[in-house]
């Protein structure tokens, strides 16, 4: 393996991975640079690019058609884990889950209201788009929000 | 095997909640004895009920409607229960007698429903506010 180092003056760190992006080796990198190198950054994925966020930065995560996808304030993005798996690793992070297919950021929750069938909808921090907070969900949301 | 444990445990918890509301009826008519075939009919009548009321822990259909349902189950089960006992001599009898008291235990428990869910809101979005 050829390793280059470049020295470049600018705010986010930028890895290229050269050869065979479906080859052992590079699947192996890669799940380095998301486990050690990440040190608590998650991976995340968008038209064949990757890139490494925080968790802190992605508002919520929802299975849309059977893909895991990651909302941040820079659009959305697909992820390969599986939800039930970032619903526990990303529980310190805030994440909560608020329905069969969301887990939610509670740093992003702006507010929460009640609906007529039961359920809650949660708003969103400097966005439009509402989510929904399902009566099953509700009892450990309400407990995860007040500590 | 835990859906069918759930169920008996809803199905147990109604039991115990008929029986105690029996108790109060002797209580309240204490000149009136309670048959065994009271007895045989009201205790499986509040199992089923229990049971029935499982349906309102589901996410799978909308809230109103899983309480319509409910309203329908048990208000099917009171009717062939009160029909077994012999209380009414006719069906439309039991109805008049029923429709009423049925009604009013809804929009009752529609108004404990919307109240406890406005205070739940107003409670996370204490807490959410002292979170920023």
């Amino acid at each position: 393996m050829k390793l280059n180092l470049i020295h470049a003056v600018q705010n986010e760190v930028e890895v290229t991975i050269k050869g065979d992006t479906g080859s052992e080796e590079v699947q192996r990198l890669l799940s380095l640079l998301h486990e050690d190198a990440g040190q608590g950054m998650v991976l995340l994925e968008r038209e064949d690019e990757r890139f490494l966020f925080h968790p802190s930065e992605i508002l919520y995560l929802e299975v849309i058609d059977g893909k895991t996808m990651a909302a941040t304030a820079q659009g959305q993005y697909e992820m390969k884990e599986k939800l039930y798996q970032l619903a526990a690793s990303l529980k310190r992070d805030g994440f909560i889950q608020i329905n069969k297919s969301t887990l939610v950021n509670i740093h992003f929750v702006k507010s929460i209201s009640a609906e007529f069938s039961g359920n809650y909808t949660a708003t969103i921090k400097g966005r439009s788009e509402t989510l929904t907070i399902s009566r099953s969900y509700f009892k450990a949301f309400k407990q995860f929000v007040r500590g | 095997m835990k859906m069918f444990t759930r169920l008996l445990t809803f199905g147990f918890v109604g039991s115990g909640i008929g029986a105690c509301i029996m108790a109060l009826v002797i209580l309240l008519n204490g000149s009136k004895q309670i048959d065994a075939t009271e007895l045989f009919c009201w205790i499986p009548a509040s199992f089923l009920m229990g049971a029935v009321t499982m349906i309102l822990y589901t996410d799978k259909l909308h809230f109103w409607l899983l309480t319509a349902i409910h309203f329908v189950s048990c208000f099917g089960i009171v009717f062939a229960a009160v029909h077994l006992c012999g209380y009414m001599d006719t069906p439309l009898a039991s109805l008049r007698a029923m429709m009423p008291e049925f009604l009013i235990i809804y929009i009752g428990i529609f108004l404990a429903v919307y109240t406890v869910s406005k205070l739940n809101e107003r409670a996370v979005n204490k807490a959410l506010e002292k979170q920023l």
